[in-house]
C-alpha cells in the first residue's frame, strides 16, 4: 500500500517553510504519496520553496491539501507555535495530537486523542508509546 | 508496532528530551527506532553528546542531513553522525510504522 505523508507549513519564518517544501520533496523518494498544506497566515517560502511545489505538482502531489481533512500515516506539522485558525477536521481516521506546552491544537476529528507533552521528567513515555501505536501523530 | 521513526527538525531541548524517552520506551518494548536530523535538529544534535550516547546505547540509528549540516556548518565526522539525505527521511518514513515528527 503506498503510504500517505502530510506535510503541514505552519509557520512564519520563511526558511522554515523552505526547509518543509524541500522535506515534502524528499518524502517522494520512496513512493509514498505526499500532500501539502499551508495554514493560512504561514509566511510564503522563498524561491527555493516554489520550485519545491512547482516539482511537486508536476509529479502529481497535492500542494494545496487541506491539512484538517487529509487522512494520512505520517504527518509533520512545521510549525512557529503561533496560533493559527484552525477549523473542526474532517478527517475519518483517529490522530493522536501531541501537544507542547503553550500550544494548542488547531483541529480535532472525531475519536482524536490529544495527549499534553509536559515537562519531560513528568513524561510516562510508556503510555505515549502505546497512545501513539494507536493512531497517526500530529505535534503541536 | 515494531517500528518508530523519529524526525527532529527544531533545537528545542524538550524536543531531544521527549524523543530520547520515546526511543527508551520504544526499547523496552522491543520496538526498533530510527531517527532522523534535519534543519536545526541536525546542530541540535550534535551539540548534545549526551543524547546521542543514550541513543547509541539504545540501539537506535541515527542520520543526519548533509545539507542541513553543511548550511549550519556543523561537521558530522566530527560529531560521530552519520551523514544522510533527504533519501533517508523518505526511507524512515517508508520503513516505520509510525512516526512521530518534532518539526
Amino acid at each position: 500500500m503506498t503510504a500517505t505523508v502530510l506535510v503541514v507549513i505552519d509557520s512564519g519564518d520563511p526558511a522554515v517553510v523552505d526547509e518543509a517544501w524541500r522535506a515534502a520533496v524528499g518524502l517522494t523518494l520512496r513512493g509514498a504519496r505526499v500532500m501539502v498544506a499551508t495554514r493560512p497566515g504561514a509566511a510564503p517560502g522563498t524561491a527555493a520553496a516554489a520550485r519545491a511545489r512547482a516539482t511537486l505538482a508536476l509529479f502529481g502531489h497535492g500542494v494545496d491539501a487541506d491539512a484538517d481533512a487529509v487522512d494520512a500515516d505520517v504527518v509533520e506539522q512545521w510549525r512557529d507555535g503561533a496560533d493559527r485558525p484552525g477549523r473542526p477536521a474532517d478527517r475519518a481516521d483517529p490522530t493522536v495530537h501531541l501537544v507542547r506546552p503553550g500550544r494548542a491544537v488547531g483541529a480535532l476529528g472525531p475519536g482524536d486523542r490529544v495527549l499534553q507533552l509536559g515537562d519531560p521528567a513528568d513524561v510516562d513515555y510508556a503510555e505515549l508509546l502505546a497512545a501513539i501505536a494507536a493512531a497517526p501523530v500530529r505535534v503541536w | 508496532m515494531k517500528r518508530l521513526g523519529l524526525v527532529l527538525a527544531t533545537a528545542d531541548e524538550d524536543d531531544r528530551r521527549h524523543l530520547v524517552g520515546l526511543a527508551a520506551a520504544a526499547a523496552g518494548a522491543g520496538i526498533a527506532t530510527r531517527v532522523f536530523a534535519m534543519h536545526h535538529g541536525v546542530a541540535s544534535v550534535c551539540a548534545d553528546p549526551a543524547v546521542r550516547a543514550r541513543l547509541a546505547e539504545l540501539g537506535c540509528d541515527l542520520v543526519a542531513c548533509a545539507t542541513s549540516a553543511d548550511r549550519a556548518g556543523v561537521d558530522l565526522a566530527a560529531a560521530v553522525v552519520e551523514a544522510g539525505s533527504q533519501d533517508d527521511h523518505a526511507a524512515l518514513c517508508a520503513w516505520a510504522d509510525r512516526v512521530v515528527a518534532f518539526t
